[in-house]
């Protein structure tokens, strides 16, 4: 269900289909709004605005805003990225960004696989707090604006989406140069790296994977482990993709809200998802099985283990 | 409720945030730039 859900979320998004008769990008009230997901907005299809994109635009306007009097210092794009993070968490991540349905599917072609080194998760805070907050603030240009640096030197989405652009609008070519051939590079390196490892963008360098993975732990939309459920067979994080526990972080910020564990993986319904005071299980799920004798006095490790056949409960 | 006051409170400051951006006129820019060709996204410049 999860990649059809993908599928969808990156057609609404990019969803002006009539870029190659127009010539343009779509210019629409819909630019406005902030995608969920990373989505660069010079893509001749994208009715909405990227968040990041409209983050360093705001960060770089903030000294010229102080100075003109008119106060517009990113108040909205902040309080549409902390709404967003708040209800969702990282579910943008794992089921509406375009990007990283662009990874999962590279994923799924046949290649040895390699784990992302966990230390490297740290990256993606440098990647926020130094290309899309810091330097759009202080590093200006004469004129007193300062320049989206993420978008500019490393974000992959926006030389493949953008990149569209040097189709419709051929003069644009003349101006390539060697930061396009960097680009190029990065992009190449990531969709590369994506087909030996899960979704490493979205793990080592995406600011708005940073952002909703800093609200993980206190999203409206969780996970919730229930210890006296768990069989401990750990095949939650046995099959966890990005190498989350999710028995003790499901709040982690690393978690990228696919819900795997609960959706597929979990035997015992030990895992569910919420949303607020909501508790469910989302499809496709594993019957659930009756109750185990330790269930009513909590759990016992030793006889859990073998309370189930490999591979789980039968039926 | 099974929704915290922190939750609450912190939902109130994104929407606080939300009003005063719109009050200030920001949808409008964040609009206009991302309706025009960003070359920083190509790579150019």
């Amino acid at each position: 269900m999860r990649r059809w859900v993908q599928a969808v979320a990156t057609l609404a998004q990019n969803a002006y289909l009539a870029f190659p008769w127009t010539g343009t990008l779509y210019q629409g009230p819909l630019k406005g709004l902030c995608s969920p997901g990373l989505n660069c907005y010079s893509c001749p299809a994208a009715v909405l605005a990227c968040p990041i994109g409209a983050l360093q635009q705001a960060m770089g306007a903030v000294r010229p805003a102080l100075r003109w009097g008119t106060y517009r210092l990113g108040f909205y794009v902040l309080g549409s990225l902390l709404a967003i993070g708040l209800v969702l968490g990282r579910f943008p991540c794992g089921w509406l960004c375009p990007f990283g349905f662009l990874q999962d599917g590279l994923y799924k072609l046949r290649a040895p696989k390699v784990a992302v080194p966990r230390f490297l998760g740290a990256l993606r805070y440098a990647v926020l707090g130094v290309l899309v907050i810091a330097l759009p603030l202080w590093a200006t240009k004469p004129f007193g604006y300062g320049e989206a640096w993420f978008c500019q030197l490393l974000c992959p989405a926006g030389t493949l989406e953008a990149g569209a652009l040097l189709f419709l609008m051929p003069d644009l070519r003349e101006q390539l140069g060697g930061n396009f051939a960097l680009k190029v590079g990065i992009l190449v390196g990531v969709l590369g790296w994506a087909v030996v490892s899960y979704r490493p963008f979205c793990r080592t360098l995406c600011p708005l994977g940073a952002v909703y993975g800093l609200l993980n732990r206190g999203s409206l939309l969780s996970l919730h482990w229930d210890p006296t459920r768990c069989g401990d067979c750990r095949a939650c994080v046995d099959g966890c993709e990005v190498e989350v526990d999710p028995r003790r972080a499901p709040g982690s910020p690393a978690c990228l809200r696919c819900f795997g564990c609960a959706r597929e993986r979990c035997p015992s319904s030990a895992l569910t998802v919420r949303l607020g005071a909501y508790s469910f299980r989302p499809s496709p799920c594993t019957p659930e099985p009756p109750a185990l004798p330790h269930q009513k006095t909590g759990p016992d490790r030793s006889r859990t283990r073998s309370a189930y056949p490999p591979g789980g409960p039968a039926g | 409720m099974g929704v915290s006051k922190g939750w609450l409170g912190a939902m109130g400051v994104a929407g606080a945030l939300i009003a005063l951006g719109v009050a200030l006129g920001e949808p409008g820019q964040v609009l206009m730039r991302a309706a025009s060709v960003c070359l920083a996204c190509m790579g150019i410049g």
